[in-house]
């Protein structure tokens, strides 16, 4: 079902506005906690939320933020908003819709976690995000809840917007800390883990925005208040982005559990007319696709970890009869070709190899043997051989794909149009 | 050119490391000139204490940072996923046959450019584009063509 909690008012409202915010309830979690809960008050509070990363990785926030070592060290957040993944765009919607409740969520956060500054990184596309950030940091910094002695208190924050400039790896939790330091947004190895080496060499911790923008209710109800929505071990609400072939593609925030069946038939308005569903990539490019007979899966991190799948950012991209599995695959390996970062040799070959194949496949070159020819290049390029996961993104879908709509890459090995779609090509590189 | 030292000084105030206010001082330069000039670079390599290759290689990284001025209509359509198959390669075909300009080119009297890119989170409005710096969607053919043609927002009469 429909829960809004991230996104309550902001199709009413103009929620951007510090003024309208705080009318309805904004910045009374943030005045509550400093003047009379202790950071370890409000650490506890997200333990007790239970709330779990929506970047895609779902690893707890309290889990992640209670690894920090306390040494003394100046310690950074970085707020993710390099929203990237094809079929994600909640985030943007987050950023152009409700920036007070992100900001408040970093306030919350970065006072739990006695951090000396917060970085919002948003991707470079985000023009208008971006704006309305800076506007809406200014604001707050206007009204006393951004810089020294936040409300009258010994709590000081600031509070850094900044900019990418297109790269999808900067939503990589380690290249976006080379990015922040000024660098080419390479990887690094891990371990160290940003919680004990991160940003600077000093305790980092990165969270989605969407994921800190939930830590503002969570303080203002309390942590038990949002464990008891949704599943026991996904609490909380999603925004699921749903493009594709439905009628009404958008962003849902539903409550964990939501069967995937009632977001697309209810919520984004069915399929288009006419075609029946093929199958759903649930995060986006990046995630193994989900057939029509799992369409009762609930909307949670482990019922779809279950099926082999994942819930990760909830992109979901919805597909139908004209689209054919081998063209989506290469539409899929076109980006990650583009997108990959050059760093680590498995990656950085494999991504092109695998764009080339399935070009010729697409395109009415193919040659006896390339389905078999892509098996063996996701064996080479996935199993976590490079520094982050883009690798072994690059075959996570093609490999549901090989497996499900196996005959369909065979008869691309044959030459000839394509014998699902006559897709034109976008050939440009 | 129109190095501005005091903007520039601001933003690096803003973090721990100077290194790190390389992306905005770059895009301080490009908003001011429509580009990265070679000055923008000396100027942030100077005031930075790094090397011109260190700032060339940072820079290089990053798709969005342009080494020639820009067109006065940049429309860039999205080619991932979603955009892909509602017909963005189309919406380019279209434009190539009605102007000659391909993606990736501008048009020989500088006016419009045409350019892929990838996915740029909209895919709830696809096939989506960013006009200059507006991010929009869904775009028609008909609508592109307006788009490049200057012709206000180029939007389908209602």
């Amino acid at each position: 079902m429909i829960r809004r909690i991230l996104t309550e008012g902001v199709d009413e409202f103009d929620m951007t506005r510090l003024d309208v915010y705080r009318a309805r309830g904004g910045y009374e979690g943030l005045t509550k906690a400093l003047k009379t809960m202790s950071p370890d008050d409000v650490f506890n509070e997200v333990k007790t939320s239970g709330l779990r990363g929506r970047g895609g990785a779902g690893v707890a926030a309290s889990f992640k933020w209670g690894t920090l070592p306390n040494d003394g060290r100046p310690r950074y957040l970085i707020l993710n908003g390099d929203e990237s993944e094809p079929g994600s765009f909640s985030g943007r919607m987050l950023i152009q819709k409700n920036p007070h409740m992100i900001i408040e969520g970093a306030l919350l956060s970065a006072y739990a976690c006695k951090m000396a500054k917060v970085f919002i990184y948003l991707r470079g596309e985000f023009y208008e995000g971006a704006e309305i950030m800076t506007r809406a940091v200014e604001e707050a910094r206007a009204a006393g809840f951004i810089g020294d002695h936040i409300l009258g208190t010994d709590f000081s924050q600031e509070i850094v917007v900044h900019r990418g400039a297109g790269a999808y790896i900067c939503g990589e939790e380690t290249a976006i800390m080379e990015s922040l330091e000024g660098r080419r947004g390479h990887p690094r190895n891990k371990p160290p883990f940003p919680t004990a080496a991160g940003l600077y060499g000093m305790p980092t911790v990165i969270n989605n925005v969407e994921t800190i923008a939930n830590v503002a209710p969570i303080v203002a109800h309390g942590g038990s208040w949002f464990a008891a929505i949704g599943p026991e071990k996904s609490p909380g609400t999603k925004i699921c982005s749903v493009s594709g072939r439905v009628r009404r593609p958008g962003n849902y925030e539903i409550e964990m559990g939501t069967p995937l069946r009632e977001l697309i038939e209810e919520h984004a308005g069915g399929l288009e007319p006419g075609h029946p569903l093929k199958f759903i990539l649930p995060a986006g490019a990046s995630s193994a696709l989900i057939q029509p007979k799992n369409l009762d899966v609930s909307l949670d991190y482990d019922s779809l970890g279950a099926i082999r799948s994942m819930l990760g950012s909830a992109g979901m991209l919805v597909c139908d009869d004209r689209d054919c599995a081998v063209h989506v695959a290469y539409l899929g390996a076109r980006f990650y070709h583009h997108e990959s970062c050059g760093k680590c040799t498995p990656c950085r070959e494999g991504t092109g190899w695998t764009e080339r194949v399935l070009h010729r496949m697409e395109y009415g070159e193919g040659r006896t043997g390339d389905t078999k020819r892509l098996d063996e290049l996701c064996r080479g390029i996935g199993g976590r051989k490079c520094l982050c996961l883009l690798g072994d993104f690059s075959v996570t879908y093609l490999q549901s794909a090989l497996a499900n709509f196996r005959d369909e890459f065979e008869a691309h090995e044959h030459g000839g149009p394509c014998p699902v779609t006559a897709a034109l090509e976008v050939s440009v590189r | 050119m129109s190095w501005d030292a005091r903007a520039a000084d601001a933003v690096i105030a803003k973090y721990p490391s100077s290194r790190s206010a390389i992306l905005p001082l770059l895009w301080l330069g490009q908003n001011s000139d429509g580009h990265i000039t070679p000055e923008t670079v000396e100027h942030v390599a100077e005031r930075l204490g790094l090397t011109i290759n260190d700032v060339e290689s940072v820079l290089s990284f990053y798709t969005m940072f342009r080494r020639t001025p820009a067109a006065r209509c940049r429309l860039q359509v999205c080619r991932s996923l979603a955009c892909a198959m509602k017909g963005a390669g189309e919406i380019l075909e279209h434009i190539r046959a009605a102007t000659g300009v391909a993606a990736g080119e501008q048009s020989p009297d500088g006016g419009f450019s045409v350019e892929v890119v990838e996915c740029i989170a909209a895919c709830d409005h696809a096939p989506a584009y960013l006009f200059n710096e507006r991010m929009d969607g869904p775009l028609s053919p008909e609508q592109a063509l307006r788009l490049i043609r200057g012709e206000g927002k180029g939007e389908d009469a209602k």
